[in-house]
């Protein structure tokens, strides 16, 4: 009798493995989840959908070869609609769902908007693109890759002065992004008065609301200015470069780095030659590096690269190094590793992020010619 | 008996296994054909799907098309008379048609000329930058481009756009009437259809939020040219067919997770496993109960032919399971009661053989017993001494002979006596017929448990015979005259003792503690018809040996091999 139990047990084991290896199981490690904060919707979402899509190629390119130290990267993705109050409730939805740090936020309202919640919350923060001086030399959880913007406006200032001869202008500003665009005017204003020039009409827009860029331009041009300053996004930008050229008015204009995107080339067309700008971005870079992710990236998305995809692919790059460097991956341990290193190798050369979380660059004076951008000699040329 | 394994479990192993094997054999190919015919419905449907969205999308395409082929007829024909009447005319379209957010004439330049609805901010503007423009001047063809944000409703957009000789006529779509056909395809909550553009780019999908947000597909992911395939998002695992609009580039896929999709063959999957699992706990239990089905017959034809060597035919077998099985225990019972008959008939014809024998044993007794009634009374009748005792010796060998008779009418197997009773009742008589006082003579008998047969029992008992008359005629001087108690002290004794010995020997020693043979005589060359008959007895009836012991009295020692 005892025998037979132990037959009967033996053929049941065996009938167990049997089916348990034709159910099968398997178990892999969880991924490291990387959040990512920016304008995805509506107009101004050019800017946020390049940086993501930037971000999204970095981190592909890490997962295929092989992950973080064998463990996959996975990107949550949160549209914050260029809206404070948005951008804050996707934060905290990121920290919900335990990422270990967050990529963004594109523009600099929303990032300032949350820098405070970041804080809070010690959770990491690495933007792309964001240019404030108002989150420089702050101790605290938001980093970025992108220098601010005082001396991007202090070049154009001088060189408008200097350079151009240039002693009136009239300003233009989206107030959609109203951290960034007042800011650069007021720091613009500030060096371009110090240097005699004069700022002699101030003209706040809200593109989300904008009736007539036509109406907008002709009241810039009447009062005559030597040269219009444009704050705003690369459509608005072209667009009022578009109503210049339409009244026949070879008149300068300077804008700020937000607009020189790729989308200001093909909608300002022969409307945008000759538009300034005082850039990071190493324009004509053809570092073998640079070349191979604008063609990785182009193979991707299906067209070029804009600055917010390098920058954006940049801050992915930093993350992900600290991420492999270290075993904790806390904001906080992430944070000393990115301070301590402070030297990165991007997709334009080696960059700094000193002590503060901000990026070191050079910046440089840019042109359009021939639908392309172009670096300004130093000779003025 | 060597081979000690059990049928039962060689029987059972075999059949298990068997039914395992075929089994698991079964469902596993049974499976694997279903599994890939379901697959491939599945593939085919979703395919079908594919294609069939696609075929929508390319019916839906040509309207703009056609309009804007309308619109080049109508500027080419000059049948506008000025811009206003075009003005109103491209208005007129776009209200129609409402998947034109706006409609745009450019000149060669790329300049805006006409725009609905009317705009001036766009009129004087250029697209000259634009992709879409310098596509359609450089291949003359019509050209859908890539999603962009429109600076006129702030959505992605894409533009279809048409040569228009001097210049271009544009149409801004938006992506709501490709939404709505996905929309139309219903799947389960993780799956999805999607249209992407020549980029990669969702320009329609169920989920808006990538339109919105302008997510691109991994291209390495999506593959139009695969048809049906698997891939992985986000650890789970998609089954996405895809088509292509082959006017646009774009692709329309079709994507469920495998999960969702393979659920019908997940539930069959299971079913199977538990069919199988079920399967095989009845086979287990059907060999048990079949196998002791087949045995307990067998187990019980055992059981019987014990009993039936025991002697017992009474029992009955139970033979209501199998055909075969019932007709071998009606065989068997058949069998029983021919043995038990033969066997009554055996018996019957031993006791017939029996009595027989019994009569005979007791015939040769009765005349034995005549023969020596007969020499006793001739020996009465006799003067001469020697004669008279030469006749009583004979008298004497012949009682000794049907004792023999005598004895084994009345064993209970006739073949055998007990041998004890035997010389008891010889001596005994001896002692009558010599007159000898028990009370001076002793007879001492030890004779162990052993039966003798007919041929031993004859010999041995006329060598008792001659050996004990010898010493009660010789042994004892001092009692010379048998038939007269002189009044000596007792203190003769005559020892009779058969025993066994080793590897079935027996030992037949008589002797007496009495004055012994006469110095020089040997008792194989004596003249005494008595020791010679001892002899040849001992030596040539019973093959045995004999030897004297004279130390003290005479003690014979015969040992031969006992015939069983």
């Amino acid at each position: 009798m005892k025998s037979k139990i132990s037959f009967s047990l033996i053929i049941l084991v065996i009938q167990l493995l049997v089916l348990s290896s034709i159910v099968g199981c398997s178990s892999t490690e969880p991924p490291i989840k990387i959040g990512f904060s920016g304008t995805l919707t509506g107009r101004l979402s050019e800017f946020g959908v390049s940086g993501r899509n930037g971000v999204i190629l970095a981190i592909e390119e890490v997962n295929n070869s092989g992950g973080i130290n064998g463990q996959a990267v996975e990107l949550i993705t949160k549209d914050d609609k260029n809206d404070s109050k948005v951008a804050a409730v996707v934060d905290r939805e990121l920290i919900n769902e335990e990422v270990v740090a967050i990529i963004g936020h594109m523009q600099s309202t929303p990032s300032a908007a949350v820098a405070a919640l970041m804080n809070k919350e010690q959770m990491l923060m690495i933007s792309p693109t964001t240019a404030t001086n108002s989150l420089t030399g702050l101790d605290d959880f938001f980093l970025r890759v992108f220098p601010a913007n005082k001396p991007e406006t202090d070049k154009l200032a001088e060189y408008a002065i200097e350079q151009m001869g240039i002693k009136r202008v009239a300003s233009a500003f989206d107030i959609s992004n109203p951290t960034f665009t007042r800011e650069w005017h007021e720091n613009f204003q500030t060096k371009f008065e110090a240097l005699g020039g004069e700022c002699i009409l101030k003209k706040p827009f809200d593109s989300r609301s904008v009736k007539s860029f036509l109406d907008l331009t002709q009241e810039l041009l009447s009062v005559q200015p030597d040269a219009i300053i444009i704050s705003a996004s690369a459509i608005d930008t072209a667009a009022i470069s578009q109503q210049l050229r339409k009244l026949n008015q070879e008149i300068p204009v300077i804008s700020s780095t937000w607009a020189m995107t790729d989308d200001f080339l093909q909608y300002s067309g022969p409307a945008g030659e000759g538009v300034f700008f005082a850039h990071p971005l190493k324009v004509g870079n053809q570092d073998e590096e640079y070349l191979a992710f604008v063609d990785a990236y182009s193979a991707r998305f299906g067209n070029q690269p804009s600055f917010s995809a390098t920058f954006g692919y940049e801050a992915a790059q930093v993350l992900l190094e600290a991420l492999a460097s270290t075993d904790n991956h806390s904001s906080q341990a992430l944070k000393d590793y990115i301070i301590e290193k402070r030297t990165f190798h991007g997709l334009q050369g080696d960059f700094a992020i000193d002590r503060f979380g901000d990026a070191v660059r050079d910046v440089f004076l840019i042109t359009v010619k021939e639908g392309q951008f172009i670096r300004v000699e130093q000779d003025g040329k | 008996m060597g081979n000690r394994i059990s049928l039962k479990k060689v029987l059972m192993v075999h059949f298990v296994i068997f039914l395992l094997v075929l089994v698991f054999i079964l469902n596993f190919f049974t499976f694997r054909v279903l599994t890939k015919h379901w697959e491939e419905e599945i593939a085919n449907r979703n395919c079908l799907l594919a294609k069939s969205i696609a075929g929508e999308v390319e019916e839906f395409l040509s309207e703009p098309i056609n309009i804007l082929r309308q619109i080049q007829a109508v500027i080419s024909e000059g049948g506008l008379v000025n811009d206003r009447h075009l003005d109103d005319y491209l208005s007129l379209i776009v209200e129609n048609y409402q998947f034109f957010d706006m409609i745009q004439i450019l000149d060669a330049r790329g300049d805006v000329k006409y725009v609905a609805p009317f705009n001036r901010d766009y009129l004087g503007t250029t697209v000259m930058g634009r992709d879409f423009f310098k596509a359609t001047l450089a291949t003359g063809q019509p050209y859908w481009s890539q999603t962009f944000i429109s600076t006129h409703s702030g959505q992605p957009t894409l533009t279809v756009s048409m040569f228009l000789g001097q210049g271009v006529v544009v149409g801004y779509l938006n992506l709501g009437k490709l939404t709505s056909i996905i929309d139309r395809v219903k799947f389960g909550p993780d799956s999805f259809s999607s249209i992407t553009d020549q980029a990669g780019t969702y320009i329609a999908h169920t989920n808006k939020q990538n339109v919105s947000q302008r997510v691109s597909i991994n291209k390495q992911e999506s593959n139009a040219d695969r048809g049906t395939y698997r891939y992985n998002d986000q650890g789970r695992e998609m089954l996405a067919s895809t088509a292509v609009i082959e006017r646009t580039g774009w692709s329309v896929m079709v994507s469920q997770p495998t999960s969702e999709v393979f659920a019908p063959v997940s539930k069959a999957r299971t079913i199977f496993l538990a069919g199988t699992i079920f399967a095989w706990l009845a086979a287990i239990l059907i060999a048990l109960l079949t196998l002791n089905k087949v045995l307990r017959p067998v187990s019980e034809l055992a059981h019987k032919a014990k009993e039936i060597a025991g002697g017992n035919y009474d029992s009955t077998l139970q033979t209501n399971t199998y055909q075969e099985f019932s007709g071998l225990a009606q065989d068997f019972v058949t069998m029983s009661e021919a043995v038990k008959e033969r066997e009554k008939e055996i018996k019957s014809s031993l006791q017939e053989k029996d009595v027989l024998l019994r009569e005979v044993h007791h015939r040769v007794k009765n005349n034995m017993q005549v023969i020596s009634s007969l020499i006793r009374l001739q020996a009465g009748h006799s003067h001469d001494k020697i004669q008279k005792e030469l006749l009583e010796e004979s008298q004497h060998r012949i009682r000794s002979m049907f004792l023999v008779h005598e004895k084994l009418y009345q064993s209970s197997d006739l073949a055998k006596i007990d041998f004890g009773d035997y010389i008891y009742s010889l001596v005994n008589g001896l002692y009558r017929s010599y007159g000898a006082d028990p009370e001076k003579i002793s007879l001492k008998v030890d004779v162990a448990d052993i039966r003798l047969g007919l041929d031993n029992a004859i010999p041995c008992g006329l060598i008792i015979n001659e050996l004990v008359s010898n010493a009660l005629k010789y042994a004892f001087p001092q009692h010379a005259n048998l038939f007269e108690n002189v009044g000596h002290d007792q203190c003769g004794e005559i020892k009779v003792i058969l025993r066994s010995v080793s590897e079935g020997k027996i030992e037949l020693i008589v002797s007496d503690n009495g004055i012994g043979l006469p110095e020089g005589l040997g008792f194989k060359n004596t003249e005494s018809l008595g020791l010679q008959l001892v002899t040849t007895l001992a030596e040539d009836e019973l093959s045995g040996e004999i030897e004297l012991n004279k130390a003290e009295g005479s003690e014979y020692i015969i040992r031969f091999r006992g015939v069983s």
